[in-house]
């Protein structure tokens, strides 16, 4: 199977002051297409910045990134957005809703920057929402949302795009337990249900093992990669 | 970009207070311009149409003001000048006016006012009635045959100079002569002729004693000729006549459209000092603008962030930001615009009711409008663009970091 991301000896060093500090060290790691991932390490292990790059948020200082066959190791930040725009969907774990938006209005954001006409960007955004039943609360700002709501609302506009792999760094950290799980057990559904590619940051080794596989990160590499075959409870 | 716009409303919508503050730079600004400039137009149309009452064909001849030297004796025209301008080919008619201060006594009260000349012969008395372009409120003019006889300007009608208002009938003295108000005039909106009198020639020339000069003549050209053309013949026969050099001369020979003219660019150079002010303090309330986009920016960098997360380029950033500079700026240009024409009608509706009708007519000129908008669009979007471009540059990853 084709891989959707693949990082090639991916090196990226921070400048701090007069030192170099490696945050990730000749990174190798595939992902292949419809696969469910977790990135797994404590802080300060790199995981952020992995995410970064293969979210294309960043470019590699050394080393090279695929998307989707495409090496976006040298590409214009412009062109990152497109790709990011089409290709990915991120969950934040601060949710990271448009506070001016409403909630209808964040999740037809993403659709907006890739040219979708009006008419669709509504109809799609009102069905998501719906789907995660927020039907009622398409006008709300996000202040009127709870964390759960909010935390949906951010799933919905992840899928606005329909993109292929969706990023979820620390999806549940914000959370309480129950709401933690639905966003889990959603994760999963649309893993298993819709074929997305999900890449899943996090610390937490429970959460981890929800995964297809695990990649463990540590000071800037991997050290173990294992599959889990994704657990249920 | 509608989507951009809508957000970059909101945005501007959310902060209000801060929006307010900003947009209170440009709107003082233009506040004043549009005021200034409304009443200023409104002002220079009633002259305006004072001049177009004089008629075109007009043509003013008189001493340049003191002069050089100080001596108030250079501001007089002789009657051998009045009659060698007669003579002038081209010249239809001609006149010589007197415009002269005087004391007047009128209710056991004195006061210095402006007295004006009527000459005695009726055609020349036309020609001044014309130049003067007053008319008669109550009463009748003076005629060419009255003696000792005066009409009034119209403050000292209505406004109590005297504590009281002067009426047809009553007898004033002005130096040492008792005249008989004959009429009052009409409003002119000249203050000194609202608040003066006219009388005849002769009877002017015995209040302040003096038997042969002019203030000034005035001529009329003939249908058929240019009055420019008169108005230089003129300027060399007198030139002749007083043995002076070309451009050296000490009186001025102008049309009335000359006139006109002269006294529209100085207009102008009022209202282009106005629009420079209004420069320097839209200058101040750009910098205004500016300083709350680079806050906006600072505040907003994890928003920034998520906004390139999700596919906006750096152009998308750059737009919304912009667009919401310039949101400011017009806004505070709307503002501006109506407070400043509110703030000249109240000013006209005031001195209109203070000091008689059409003393001025705030004008609102669709350019004056138009402009002051774009005017404050274009600073708003100006100083936008700093703002936006470092939002625009933010890196993703490190936007997204902020906290």
């Amino acid at each position: 199977m084709k891989p959707i991301i693949e990082l090639k000896n991916v090196w990226k060093t921070y400048r701090l002051g007069e030192t170099n500090v490696h945050a990730l060290q000749g990174i190798n790691l595939r992902v292949e297409q419809g696969e469910f991932i977790a990135i797994q390490g404590p802080s300060g292990s790199g995981k952020s910045t992995a995410m970064n790059l293969v979210g294309c948020l960043d470019t590699p200082t050394r080393g090279d990134v695929y998307l989707d066959g495409k090496n976006i190791s040298a590409m214009s930040e412009s062109d990152l957005a497109q790709i990011r725009g089409r290709k990915i969907g991120f969950i934040f774990q601060k949710f990271n809703l448009i506070e001016t938006l409403t909630a209808l209005e964040n999740v037809t954001l993403p659709m907006t920057f890739q040219g979708i006409p009006e008419e669709e960007r509504l109809a799609r955004a009102t069905a998501l929402l719906k789907q995660f039943g927020l039907g009622e609360r398409l006008d709300h700002r996000p202040n009127q949302l709870s964390g759960g709501q909010q935390q949906r609302v951010a799933i919905a506009r992840a899928l606005a795009i329909d993109p292929p792999v969706i990023l979820a760094d620390e999806p549940t950290g914000n959370l309480d337990s129950k709401t933690g799980k639905e966003v889990m057990e959603f994760l999963r559904e649309m893993h298993k249900h819709h074929g997305k590619t999900i890449v899943l940051v996090t610390h937490d080794d429970i959460l981890a093992t929800r995964a297809d596989k695990i990649a463990f990160l540590k000071d800037g590499q991997i050290i173990n990669t294992k599959k889990v075959g994704g657990n249920h409870k | 970009m509608i989507e951009l716009f809508r957000i970059a409303v909101r945005n501007v919508l959310k902060r209000k207070k801060r929006a307010a503050l900003t947009m209170l730079g440009v709107f003082i600004g233009i506040t004043a311009v549009v005021a200034l400039i409304s009443l200023g137009q409104g002002l220079q149309q009633t002259i305006n149409e004072q001049f177009e009452k004089v008629g075109a064909d007009k043509i003013i001849i008189q001493a340049k003001e003191a002069g050089f030297t100080g001596q108030f004796a250079a501001g007089k025209m002789t009657e051998r000048e009045a009659e060698l301008t007669a003579k002038v080919q081209g010249v239809k008619n001609t006149a010589g006016y007197l415009f002269r201060s005087t004391t007047l006594q009128y209710n056991k009260i004195q006061r210095a006012v402006y007295i004006s000349s009527i000459p005695d012969k009726p055609k020349e008395a036309d020609l001044i009635w014309q130049f003067l372009t007053a008319e008669i409120e109550d009463g009748r003019k003076i005629s060419h045959n009255d003696k000792l006889k005066a009409n009034i300007g119209y403050d000292l009608a209505h406004k109590k100079t005297f504590q009281k208002n002067i009426q047809i009938g009553d007898k004033i003295k002005a130096g040492n002569y008792t005249l008989e108000v004959v009429g009052s005039f009409l409003r002119t909106g000249d203050p000194t002729f609202d608040t003066g009198i006219v009388v005849p020639e002769d009877t002017v020339r015995l209040i302040v004693g003096d038997n042969t000069s002019f203030s000034m003549v005035v001529a009329q050209a003939a249908p058929t000729f240019d009055p420019e053309t008169v108005a230089e013949r003129i300027k060399k026969e007198i030139r002749s006549d007083r043995h002076q050099k070309e451009r050296k001369e000490d009186f001025t020979v102008q049309t009335s459209t000359q006139l006109i003219e002269s006294f529209n660019s100085v207009f102008l150079i009022i209202q282009v000092v106005f629009v420079g002010i209004a420069a320097i303090s839209l200058v101040v309330g750009g910098v205004g603008i500016m300083n709350t986009m680079y806050t906006s920016v600072l505040e907003r960098t994890r928003e920034i962030g998520v906004m390139k997360a999700i596919g906006a380029r750096n152009k998308d950033i750059l737009t919304l930001f912009i667009i919401e500079s310039g949101l400011l700026g017009l806004a505070g240009g709307i503002i501006g615009v109506l407070l400043g024409t509110g703030l000249s009608t109240a000013v006209s509706f005031g001195a209109n009711s203070a000091f008689g009708p059409n003393t001025i007519n705030a004008a609102y000129p669709p350019a004056l409008i138009i402009g002051a908008l774009l005017f404050s669009l274009i600073t708003g979007t100006l100083s936008g663009v700093l703002p936006a471009r470092r939002a625009s540059k933010l890196k993703p990853v490190e936007a997204l970091r902020d906290e």
